[in-house]
């Protein structure tokens, strides 16, 4: 076997596998009418060259004529597909209707028909001479005029497939003209290629190379696919979104300077396509600073440019993306997005929302203010004062139920009067100079109200004056004090009698004072002189008085001093009742022991037993006090004087309320039956030639007791003792 | 006791008491010239030297002035006032003797310069022993003031 005729064999099969990996690889990019056209295209050449590998290798004559008959399944039906394809790709793919496509069909369908029903007619080969002598066979066919038909059609198409495609070179710009360029030179190889074959020009071939050739052409349209994803970018697609989006799209390339605009860009920026190419960014969009170099690793960057348009100001939202290609950068992509309206709509929302807060504060507050409103009124209403609003002129502004009341009228009423109508008291004149000048600093007065019924009350004014709306009100409130100024009268006649009683009390005391001098002072004189001359009768006139005589003036005598003792203690008596008190806290159990320590001075022979309760204190006058516990001591001193046992004791009671002293003594004590001559002045239970005394002492006491406060009980048995009970507050 | 030439003025208007204040004297030996005023007045007349007094040479002062308080005319107070006012009389031992025993009469009596306070006991034995005392102390025992 040649060379050439293993290369005649091995290229065909290698094209083969070359057409169904294309196919394979470009399986992934489907859907997509491009895509299947494509695949189709792939199909379709995968046939022709299957088939002509079989009619070559096949050594039987009408098995090969069979199989080359076969391939025009794929010969007619390619350059159809191409079209097809071609027009999807440049996106013309939708002026291709059903009826159109179906249309397309028609002829390579009749030159099917006529392959197939060739032996009869003879319209595509005159004659089909098969020399299997060699390998592989050498077919030598005579083309009838079908043929050329189905040659002529098949060449308008795929011419018409590639003016497409230079159409589309010439519409695009920067990568996808580059891509469409690669798809139009590899669409021409196998128009070259069949062109030789057909024409017999150039070197010979035993077999058709433009299937081969389409494989070229598939593997290229691959490339670009993977390579630019030219099939998925559909480049028109893009160009069309490019050029109608509302966006403006400002491409740059590696040296920062604009290659391509879009229509927006132009629009946005206000220059058109000529004047942006081949500036710079800065040149182009007015307030841009930035340095490309710092953004190249980053993905996008955003800044906001304010950019004047149709006199109003409108804000654009700069992207940025870098372009790029393997693993480099070739350029960047610049997108202005129009972000006025959605600013207006945030400001908008961001407006309303403040106001619909607004307003919801506001609602809040004026249920919070009706509620105000209320509880005012409420209180209002419930105050036992009368409450009236009047204008600076003197007319009821508004005025509470009790104001209406207090006056004798209705509410209705009421708001229909002048206070001329009821102020009893004041001339008009300085009522309406106090209505003039009564300010917040407010006023305070007593005057008196008429009734509706003409009777006149006794009110306690309060009132203040503020301004509303440039109006002055007055605010009144009125307080009926009949009832207090009665009180007041009664008080102060209650007053004036005490100070009548007081003064007639001192008037009295006084009187007092100068009948106790008198007493003191005039009755003590006689008493000296019945006592003075009747010692001086003794001693003079000793010799002419007998003993009955001398009695008779001892007995003058007695009885003059025991008056003298008597006015005494009368004057003791009134004195205590007379003298100023002064209250502290006093020491009972160290003044009993003083009063004591004195009793057993006086008679130091005696045995008697003082048992004295400790820390006895209590709040009264040192000087009464004294005088106090001097008589009750000194009263059991006295009456257990013929005691041999003798004991006395002073304390406090434990039970109680824990104030009552007592001072008891187990002396002669005395009968109950007379208890309540105890306290009485010049009163004694006892003989004085027993138990010397005035009778002053507990009427002294009960006296001191009754001034601090207290109370004074005695309990007593008759020669067992007895207890005497009292409390000072 | 002492000397004959001092005197000693009574001022005492009750004839009972100057009865027995003469009689306590003569019972204690006090045998000094009383003289007796029976008003504050008189009192005055004698230690001023005028009305009856007025021939009596005033700086010839009583040794000691024995003043009730409760007299016509003229009180014990305003006769203390008056002579202790007086350039010969200022310092003329004054001892109260009264039957009052009122604190008032006790303080007004000092603060007018009494230099003494008895009160008269209605008991005639004690009114002896008394006067027994003051005239022990008044008339041997104090030093009286230097004449003027």
């Amino acid at each position: 076997m040649k060379i050439a005729d293993l290369f005649i064999i091995f290229l065909p099969v290698l094209s083969l596998f070359v057409a169904l990996a294309v196919l394979f690889r470009a399986w992934r990019y489907r859907p997509g009418h491009v895509v299947t056209s494509f695949l189709w295209l792939m199909v379709a050449i995968a046939w022709w060259l299957l088939s002509a590998i079989i009619e070559n290798m096949s050594t039987n004559v009408s098995f090969s004529i069979f199989w080359m008959k076969m391939c025009y399944l794929g010969i007619t039906t390619l350059p159809v597909i191409w079209f097809v394809f071609t027009l999807q790709y440049s996106d013309r793919g939708k002026r291709l209707t059903r009826p159109g496509m179906v249309l397309l069909f028609v002829l390579p369908a009749v030159t099917l028909i006529m392959v197939w029903t060739n032996d009869i007619n003879h319209m595509i080969w005159k004659s089909i001479v098969v020399d299997t002598s060699f390998y592989p066979s050498v077919k030598t066919v005579t083309y009838n005029a079908w043929f050329w038909v189905h040659a002529i059609y098949s060449y308008i198409l795929l011419l018409a497939g590639t003016i497409n495609l230079s159409g589309l070179f010439f519409r695009t710009s920067g990568i996808y003209r580059k891509q469409t360029g690669i798809l139009l030179l590899a669409s021409f190889t196998p128009l070259v290629a069949n062109l030789l074959f057909i024409t017999g020009i150039g070197p010979s071939f035993s077999i058709d190379p433009t299937p081969m050739a389409f494989v070229v052409t598939g593997v290229a349209i691959l490339w670009g696919l993977s390579r630019t994803q030219l099939l998925h970018m559909m480049p028109v697609a893009y160009e069309t979104i490019f050029r109608s989006m509302a966006d403006g799209v400002i491409i740059i390339d590696k040296q920062d300077l604009v290659v391509e605009t879009n229509p927006a860009a132009q629009r946005i920026l206000k220059l058109n396509k000529t004047e942006m190419i081949g500036k710079t960014l800065k040149q182009v969009i007015p307030g841009y600073e930035y340095s490309l170099e710092l953004k190249t690793d980053m993905n996008v960057t955003e800044l906001t440019i304010s950019l004047e348009q149709d006199r109003m100001e409108r804000f654009y939202n700069l992207y940025m993306s870098s372009i790029v290609t393997g693993q480099r950068s070739s350029g960047h992509i610049v997108l202005l997005h129009d972000d006025t309206e959605r600013r207006k709509a945030e400001n908008e929302f961001r407006e309303k929302a403040v106001l619909e807060t607004e307003l919801n504060e506001r609602k809040k507050m004026e249920v919070a203010l009706a509620d105000e409103v209320t509880r005012r009124r409420i209180l209002v209403d419930q105050s036992r004062d009368g409450i009236v609003i009047l204008d600076q002129d003197g007319h009821v502004y508004e005025a509470n139920q009790r104001f209406a009341d207090m006056l004798g009228y209705s509410l209705e009423e009421v708001s229909q009067l002048h206070v001329f109508d009821w102020e009893f008291l004041y001339p008009r004149e300085q009522v309406i100079e106090m209505l003039r000048t009564v300010d917040e600093k407010g006023d305070h007065f007593e005057t008196q109200h008429r009734r509706k019924d003409g009777t006149v009350f006794n009110v306690e004014i309060s009132t203040n004056g503020a301004m509303f709306a440039g109006h002055k009100l007055i605010f009144c409130v009125c307080r009926d004090i009949t009832e207090r100024k009665k009180a007041e009268e009664k008080l102060k006649q209650a007053m004036a009698d005490l100070e009548q009683s007081s003064a007639c009390l001192a008037a009295t005391n006084k009187e007092m004072e100068s009948f106790s001098y008198s007493v003191s002072h005039d009755l003590r004189s006689p008493l000296r002189s019945i006592d003075g001359f009747s010692q001086a009768l003794l001693e003079d006139y000793q010799d002419k008085l007998d003993e009955h005589g001398k009695e008779y003036l001892n007995r003058l005598r007695s009885a003059s001093q025991k008056m003298g003792e008597l006015i005494d203690g009368l004057l003791k008596l009134s004195r205590l009742t007379r003298s100023e008190m002064h209250q502290e806290i006093v020491d009972l159990s160290a003044l009993a022991e003083e009063i004591i320590t004195r009793f057993q001075e006086t008679q130091p022979k005696r045995h008697t037993k003082f048992i004295i309760g400790n820390g006895l204190t209590a709040r009264g006058d040192p000087q009464l006090l004294r005088v106090l516990l001097e008589n009750l001591l000194g009263n059991a001193w006295k009456f257990t004087m013929k005691i041999p046992q003798a004991e006395i004791e002073f304390d406090k009671l434990n039970n109680g309320n824990g104030k009552t002293f007592f001072v008891k003594d187990n002396g002669a004590g005395f009968d109950m039956a007379y208890a309540d001559k105890l306290f009485s002045a010049f009163q004694r239970l006892h003989d004085t030639t027993d138990f010397p005394g005035t009778g002053i002492g507990l009427a002294t006491v009960q006296r001191i007791i009754n001034r601090h406060g207290g109370s004074i009980r005695a309990e007593g048995v008759v020669d067992k003792g007895a207890t005497f009970y009292f409390t000072l507050e | 006791m002492v000397g004959r030439d001092e005197t000693i003025l009574l001022v005492e208007d009750n004839p009972d008491d100057i009865e027995l204040t003469m009689r306590a004297f003569r019972k204690n030996n006090i045998a000094n010239n009383v003289v007796v005023a029976h008003d504050g007045v008189e009192a005055l007349d004698y230690l001023f030297g005028r009305g009856a007094y007025a021939d009596r040479n005033i700086k010839d002062t009583p040794r000691l002035i024995l003043l009730d308080l409760k007299l016509p005319k003229l009180d014990g107070l305003q006769v203390l006032e008056r002579l202790r006012a007086d350039e010969y009389t200022k310092l003329i031992p004054v001892v109260i003797l009264t039957s009052s025993k009122e604190e008032q009469d006790l303080i007004s009596g000092y603060k007018s310069g009494a230099n003494s306070y008895v009160r008269k006991p209605v008991d005639f034995n004690k009114f002896v022993e008394a006067v027994h005392h003051i005239g022990l102390y008044w008339l041997l025992i104090n030093e009286p003031p230097p004449d003027i």
